[in-house]
């Protein structure tokens, strides 16, 4: 007992229960979470999604690994090549190790490679850009850009944006108004200038202080991204704040601290992860949109964005380069609609009360 | 003479009502409760009985530091509660605990049941950690719960059962005074049973005085021993069980008995039928004088048409107290 | 005159967890005038019977597996969406629970009952209004007129009730199923809306099925009673002869389990052990045996019937259309409810 605690004048004799709280310490009901996850996996839709996700993860993290060929290797002068069969031998040619900066790992990972497969690679399956560059391997080592600046930028939105407003939730009153009248503010600004500004400022720092102009770019769309955030962690704070369950735990005497992570953090967190989810094709898009104004990812790095812009540099009134924006835009696609489809099932999933839709008695 | 356990003196607590202008300053202010004054003895349980919106809710809010009034004290053995500050009101909060209406949103859903009981305990730092658990486990017994069960969650249980953890939760400190509100409205009537006789029995072992807010009077009947009478946020009559029962004066609590179900067909049928009219005033718009005047059928009986311009003041009468002019005129 | 009866209803819901029987044998005889209760706690399938009637039940996820409703002779399972259409808020009203949430926020009240006579009986908007006008006199509302344009926000939880049972009443319906219509409501108004549905009742010949989880609540308003458990009845009976002597353990133990507002605390509520079994589980022999005091052997083998057969002496049809579905129904009536207590008790207003 701490010094000063109160003391107990009730005589109920423990000792019946040491033997129960043994056995209680080994078995654990299910939380919410785990139920969550066997919805999810029941749910046939959803659970499609998630494994789709979790492959396209998978590759691009193997990305250097897989027998693509370079994805930056040109071969100027030749006339970009449609998707070849794989047995056909025309665009052919030896791997060339040619890569931007990669970090130390993927340089291991590349050396991997060429022990496994030596000078093979796969041929031009989705066919070649207008610089003779193949396209299966910019698509994959694209998703690594994309996929990786998609997830920071929401995570970092999510950082800001739980932090803001769930302090805007919990304090309440005047600060709570000023913050969410900044936050309304802000809503009105418009986005690409916002962006274009702050690379602008940030690029400056780039100089001085060594950052990759991918993190600058990234603390921009997450620095923007937290808005809608804030208000939903904001407005989940709120309802929370007044439900029986703090309100006892405030009768108990329980600080404001140990509500916001006894009690607060975990009950927004379902609705702050099926929102997360949410954000990500929306980042995507955003990412894709600015590379492509050449604002974002820079060559010789890919992203999907870039790719767009490959497929318009490509585009000549005699020749239709089809599989120059069919790809991209099916890979872009494909995964935007899995992360949309995981949020929804994710929302279904989180919610207690799914289990006997509309059904009462 | 030793002071009341529990004694609310002259509380008023108002709400802001509409919207604020700019400055932040609400346009009307709602008196939730006004000038109410109430004892509660040790081991005693009082039944505090009004229709909804007459701010017995608030009462209870107000008496465990949620709402701040506006004027008026919370007392617990004679000390007010509002003046205390740190570790002082940290052992206050711990003698008085409550009991919610709703089982389904009084629990952390997030959280076991078991773990619900501990936190009170390791809010307030009693008994070590493992202890805590040992006697989490002995409370969820005591109130009729099977202990193995104390890891699930609370979805996995029944609303009847999850009142029961609350229960447990609220016992865990050991409080003197337990208040009770609508604690079995939300529950089924056979399992409304089963948490009534609970409470009665936990009554009679630990010594709790019950401060019971309910808007039931059948129940009320059955489990306390004095009952206050709440109208539009005012006392309008406070009388022991019997006396208020049997012979009510005021003519709201007349009315209040007269529109309560009997459950019993052959006793309906012999009863008189009163006449109820109207129904409770809006706080946006509230009555001058004595807030129960426009139904009251009495007022005709009061000269001078002082009902509607003066409020009565709570009188006692050595048998009960009584806020009233008809009363005092017959 | 039976103006509406239910044979057999059978109601299933097909959820992600498995079938759920929500109303499992139920039964109604309802005669013009009269108001008949049913009772039942929660998960006890009246609200789902009641709503069945009227074909309101979703399907999917429902599905109604047997039974007939028959109002005045025709089948409503098997009647086509048009004519159900015709019947509701015709022949058959309904007025639920919560009228805050019945009334659409955005529309005034005139606008909403007139849409009842608007489509029903083909009358114009200023015909309509006139109709509306003089029901909202009837169920006790000042100004009738004025009312008409304001917005149910502007309405008392009370007012709204009585704007709804208006509502219910406009076309003149045989039936009116009241779905806990007061539950929402302070008792001061409860009784005033107990009142107006009694008035009313008396004047328009109305039928009334008075749906409701309050005992006490039920014996001021109904003549017949019928209680429900785990989705099927299982006692039918005149209300005195219930409350006096009930016949089926359920109902012996929610009348012991009800506080009593004439009597002081001295005797104890008796509560009913245990819980209702879940919905999604089927059961074998009796539903209630699991907490039943009266339990013998065959109760958890066979289900006991409500109806009368002629095949052994226990299934005995009893005096004056009492049914109750119990093998030990002899035994439950030998017990004493009411040990004497008064109703002079209470206070009485001079």
């Amino acid at each position: 007992m701490s010094k000063g605690a109160p003391q107990s004048r009730w005589n109920l004799p423990a000792a019946p229960m040491e033997a129960l709280l043994e056995r209680l310490k080994k078995k654990r009901s299910q939380g919410l979470w785990s139920i969550a996850w066997q919805r999810l996996r029941k749910d046939r839709t959803t659970w499609f999604a998630f494994v789709f996700l979790l492959c396209v993860g998978g590759l691009s993290l193997l990305a250097p690994v897989l027998p693509l060929p370079s994805p930056i290797a040109m071969h100027i002068g030749k006339e970009p090549l449609p998707p070849q069969v794989p047995w056909s031998a025309e665009g052919r040619a030896q791997f060339e190790p040619q890569y931007w900066t990669l970090s130390s790992l993927d340089k291991r990972l590349v050396g991997l490679r060429q022990l496994a497969f030596k000078q093979w690679q796969t041929g031009p399956y989705l066919g070649t850009d207008s610089k003779g560059r193949d396209l299966l391997s910019r698509l994959v080592w694209g998703s690594r850009t994309s996929l990786f600046v998609a997830l920071a930028a929401a995570l970092t939105s999510l950082v800001i944006g739980v932090l803001y407003g769930g302090f805007a939730g919990l304090v309440g009153g005047p600060v709570d108004r000023i913050m969410m009248r900044i936050v309304d503010a802000l809503y009105a600004l418009p986005f690409t200038f916002v962006v274009i500004f702050a690379l602008g400022l940030l690029g400056s720092l780039h100089s001085v202080a060594g950052i990759g102009r991918e993190a600058v770019f990234f603390i921009a769309i997450g620095a923007l991204y937290w808005l809608t955030m804030a208000r939903v962690v904001r407005g989940q704070v709120l309802s929370l704040k007044r439900s029986e369950f703090v309100l006892a735990a405030r009768a108990q005497g329980a600080g404001p601290l140990r509500i916001l992570f006894t009690h607060v953090v975990p009950n927004v967190l379902s609705v702050v992860v099926v929102y997360l989810t949410l954000t990500i094709p929306s980042v995507m898009l955003s990412e894709a949109f600015l590379s492509f104004l050449g604002l974002g990812v820079e060559p010789p790095k890919v992203s999907w964005g870039l790719l767009a812009v490959d497929a318009l540099e490509a585009a000549s009134p005699l020749n239709v380069y089809w599989w120059l924006i069919l790809f991209p835009a099916l890979a872009i696609g494909c995964v935007l609609l899995a992360l949309n489809m995981l949020g929804d099932g994710l929302r279904d999933a989180l919610d207690p009360h799914s289990d006997r839709r509309g059904v009462q008695t | 003479m030793s002071p009341p356990l529990l004694e609310l003196r002259k509380l008023s607590v108002h709400f802001a009502l509409g919207p604020r202008s700019w400055t932040g300053k609400p346009r009307t202010m709602v008196h939730a409760v006004d000038d109410l004054s109430l004892t509660l003895e040790r081991g005693e349980s009082l039944g505090l009985v009004g229709e909804s919106g007459c701010g017995k809710s608030t009462v209870a809010r107000a008496i465990q530091g949620l709402v701040k009034p506006v004027s008026g004290a919370v007392l617990l053995d004679g000390v007010e509660l509002g003046k205390l500050r740190g570790r002082a009101a940290r052992e206050a909060r711990r003698r008085v605990q409550m009991l919610h209406q709703d089982p389904y949103s009084s629990l952390d859903p997030r959280r076991t049941a078991l773990e619900s009981v501990v936190e009170p305990l390791s809010i307030q730092g009693m008994f070590k950690p493992r202890e805590r658990r040992l006697r989490a486990l002995v409370l969820l017994e005591l109130v009729g719960l099977d202990p193995a069960q104390a890891t699930r969650f609370p979805h996995e249980f029944s609303g009847g059962q999850r009142q029961r953890i609350a229960l447990a939760r609220a016992l865990a400190l050991e409080p003197e005074v337990l208040l009770l509100d609508e604690p079995t409205s939300a529950l089924d009537v056979s399992v409304q049973a089963q948490v009534i006789e609970l409470l009665s029995d936990l009554q009679r072992r630990f010594g709790l005085a019950y401060l019971f807010i309910s808007h039931d009077l059948a129940l009320v009947r059955h489990l306390c021993t004095r009952v206050c009478v709440m109208y539009f946020g005012r006392l309008v009559e406070c009388a022991p069980r019997d006396e208020l029962f049997v012979t009510p004066r005021h003519p709201y609590t007349q009315m209040l008995l007269a529109c309560a179900p009997l459950a019993d067909p052959e006793f309906e049928r012999a009863r008189e039928q009163a006449s109820i009219t109207g129904e409770a005033p809006s706080s946006s718009n509230p009555p001058s004088g004595c807030s129960f005047h426009p139904r009251c059928p009495r007022k005709m009986n009061v000269p001078g048409n002082r009902c509607a311009r003066e409020r009565p003041e709570l009188h006692n009468d050595g048998v009960r107290e009584r806020a009233c002019f008809w009363i005092e005129q017959t | 005159m039976k103006v509406l009866e239910v044979r057999s209803l059978r109601v299933r819901f097909d959820t992600p967890a498995g079938p759920l029987q929500a109303v499992d044998e139920f039964s109604l005889e309802l005669e013009a005038g009269e108001t008949v209760a049913l009772v039942g706690e929660s998960g006890s399938g009246k609200s789902v019977a009641s709503q069945a009637i009227l074909g309101l039940i979703p399907r999917p996820p429902g599905v109604i597996e047997t039974g007939e409703v028959l109002l005045s002779g025709e089948n409503l399972l098997s009647a086509s969406p048009e004519r159900l259409r015709q019947i509701r808020g015709r022949e058959i009203a309904i007025v639920f629970q919560d009228p805050t949430a019945s009334l659409h926020p955005l529309l005034p009240i005139g606008l909403q009952m007139s849409e009842v006579l608007e489509v029903h009986e083909g009358l114009s908007r200023r015909a309509a209004r006139v109709r509306c006008a003089k029901a909202l006199g009837e169920v006790g509302l000042s100004d009738p007129e004025k009312r008409l344009d304001s917005y149910p926000h502007e309405l008392s939880g009370g007012m709204r009730q009585r704007v709804l049972i208006a509502m219910a009443l406009l076309c003149n319906p045989k039936v009116l199923i009241a779905d806990e219509p007061t539950t929402a409501l302070d008792s001061t108004v409860q009784v005033q809306i107990l009142e107006l549905l009694r008035k009313l009742q008396h004047e328009h010949g109305t039928a009334i099925l008075f749906v409701s989880h309050d005992l006490g609540l039920v014996a001021r308003v109904a003549k017949r009673v019928q209680v429900m458990y785990a989705g099927r009845v299982v006692e039918i009976a005149d209300a005195e002869e219930l409350y006096a002597r009930p016949m089926h353990p359920y109902t012996l133990g929610l009348l012991q389990s009800v506080p009593k507002l004439s009597r002081s605390g001295e005797v104890r509520l008796e509560s009913i052990p245990g819980a209702p079994p879940d919905p999604l589980q089927h059961v074998v022999g009796c539903a209630f045996a699991p907490r039943c005091s009266f339990v013998v052997d065959q109760c958890t083998k066979h289900r006991p019937p409500l109806a009368a057969t002629a095949r052994s002496v226990l299934d005995v049809v009893l005096v004056g259309g009492r049914r109750s579905a119990c093998f030990e129904r002899e035994r439950v009536g030998r017990t004493v409810t009411k040990p004497g207590a008064l109703p002079g008790d209470l206070g009485r207003m001079r």
